[in-house]
């Protein structure tokens, strides 16, 4: 039981980095976007929109809670079946998820559903947001067995 | 004199009665009556009057109907209509006639055209004739080609000199687009009759711009009038929240996605900004979104105080909107005929003034609203 809710709250604490890093990145590439129109878009305008757009985590927390939960399982089942390091694939897991989730979203709903993600690089580093995640679960639940 | 009860009774609800009868004489309320002329339209979106009093109905779906009037309908599908891009809100959108068509038989169509993975908006002549198209010509093409089915605009108007506007939306996507003169997403274009650029188009001579362009900065415009003055009005979707009426211009940046009073479907910004130097503010801004969809300029015999008035129909509120004009500028904006609460598509005005209005949907309806009295 008391494993059970360390891995709940590693869980929470991913999804929220990852969330957090998410709606960051897209902020910053919906800025480029207009900046690259020639709007000028001060650094404190910057800062106030970012912060700003942070409500969309009401919408990405459950998204990416859904897609951690399987993305850290098969994680966490390679690691112990292929090997290596378990940060790694934690990692690895959570940034092809939440790549993933977005296509996957994307073709359900026949347009992106993050407007920061529209661009290759944009979903990369949505994915790099989930890596974050990944690597925040993964030292959340690291034991002795799992250092070694 | 002695005054009986009874007969103060009645004389007190024949007041009341005729008070309530003042009340609900005005317009929007009662004193119009509504008839459902077709039934069963299949996402119905836009309708024509042809001279014989018969009606040009699209449908999404890609079907051009030919439906006869008086108390049987028939449709008749019109045969010879382009392949239509048919998804999600991708499929045959407006149909005109020319302003000369009891003479040359021209109509003018847009759709989406294309396929998933790279689809436009499209407009097109052809004439109608024995339920037939022949003679189909493409006036224009909007480029860059997209890969989402949404977003294509698709309203057209004819000016007093002949030449074509059309609505090309941003795609969705790709709304920085809109701001951008190689582009034609998220502009409204005009073409002259045989779908070249005027030479009074106002990038006409920028090497760097599309010569079809004519307003700049807009969403995903669905409604599109020119009033006899020649004053042109259109009305476009904003995301959640900033939906738009513009009086639209020549060289006119109307701001999306720079400036919105709207916000991302997930809540994040669109922009920081709602106002910024070189874009126009609306003439009506809906926060939070009413989804209009078509809009006529009232001009009619039978509802004469909304003379010179836009009427808008919606989608998402489901409503009929009257925005009251006073020399150009908004005095009222609210809502009529209460009792339509369905997503509307289209709006019309008849000769004699009576109004008809397409509902939205897989049993989409042919509505007609006049007066009691008629």
């Amino acid at each position: 039981m008391k494993n059970l809710m360390r891995i709940l709250a590693a869980l929470i604490v991913s999804v929220l980095v990852a969330a957090i890093a998410a709606s960051v990145f897209s902020t910053q590439f919906v800025i480029t976007g207009l900046q690259e129109l020639g709007v000028s878009i001060p650094l404190d305008v910057r800062l106030k929109m970012t912060v700003s757009d942070l409500s969309i985590l009401q919408t990405l927390l459950i998204v990416f809670a859904v897609c951690f939960l399987v993305a850290f399982s098969v994680g966490v089942f390679a690691s112990r079946k292929i090997g290596g390091d378990r940060t790694m694939w934690l990692c690895l897991a959570g940034g092809i998820g939440v790549i993933a989730t977005l296509l996957l979203l994307q073709s359900a709903l026949q347009v992106m559903p993050i407007a920061g993600a529209r661009s290759s690089f944009g979903l990369i580093m949505q994915g790099v947001a989930g890596a974050f995640g990944g690597y925040a679960f993964a030292r959340l639940t690291e034991t002795s067995q799992s250092i070694q | 004199m002695k005054v009986s009860f009874p007969l103060v009774f009645i004389l007190s609800c024949l007041l009341c009665s005729a008070s309530q009868a003042d009340q609900n004489s005005t317009p929007g309320q009662q004193s119009y009556k509504t008839e459902t002329l077709i039934e069963s339209l299949n996402s119905p979106w836009s309708l024509a009057f042809l001279p014989n009093g018969d009606y040009l109905i699209t449908e999404l779906n890609g079907e051009l109907l030919r439906v006869t009037h008086g108390a049987s309908p028939r449709k008749i599908k019109i045969a010879g209509v382009p392949d239509i891009y048919v998804a999600a809100q991708g499929g045959l959108f407006d149909v005109l006639l020319d302003r000369n068509f009891e003479d040359n038989q021209r109509i003018y169509l847009s759709y989406a055209h294309g396929k998933k993975s790279a689809n436009a908006t499209r407009l097109i002549s052809a004439e109608l004739m024995n339920d037939e198209l022949s003679n189909i010509k493409v006036l224009f093409t909007a480029s860059p080609w997209k890969s989402t089915p949404q977003h294509y605009g698709g309203r057209i108007v004819q000016l007093g000199d002949g030449t074509l506007l059309l609505t090309v939306g941003d795609g969705f996507d790709y709304r920085e687009q809109a701001q951008k003169l190689d582009s034609h997403l998220g502009k409204i274009v005009r073409v002259d009759e045989s779908g070249n650029a005027p030479s009074n188009n106002p990038w006409v001579s920028d090497k760097d711009a599309l010569p079809e362009i004519w307003s700049i900065g807009h969403r995903n415009e669905q409604a599109l009038l020119v009033t006899p003055s020649g004053v042109v009005y259109e009305n476009e979707h904003g995301p959640r929240g900033g939906d738009e009426i513009n009086i639209i211009q020549p060289g006119n940046n109307y701001g999306w996605p720079v400036i919105t009073q709207g916000i991302d479907y997930n809540g994040a910004s669109i922009t920081p900004y709602t106002e910024y130097e070189g874009m126009l503010q609306p003439l009506v801004d809906w926060t939070p979104s009413i989804a209009p969809s078509a809009m006529v300029f009232y001009q009619g015999d039978m509802f004469t105080e909304w003379q010179g008035d836009l009427l808008v129909v919606s989608l998402a509120e489901k409503s009929v909107r009257r925005i009251d004009l006073d020399d150009g500028k908004v005095v009222k904006d609210e809502r009529i005929f209460p009792q339509l609460d369905t997503r509307m598509r289209d709006i019309r005005i008849d000769r004699q003034g009576a109004i008809y209005i397409l509902t939205d949907g897989a049993d989409g309806k042919l509505l007609r609203l006049s007066r009691n009295q008629e």
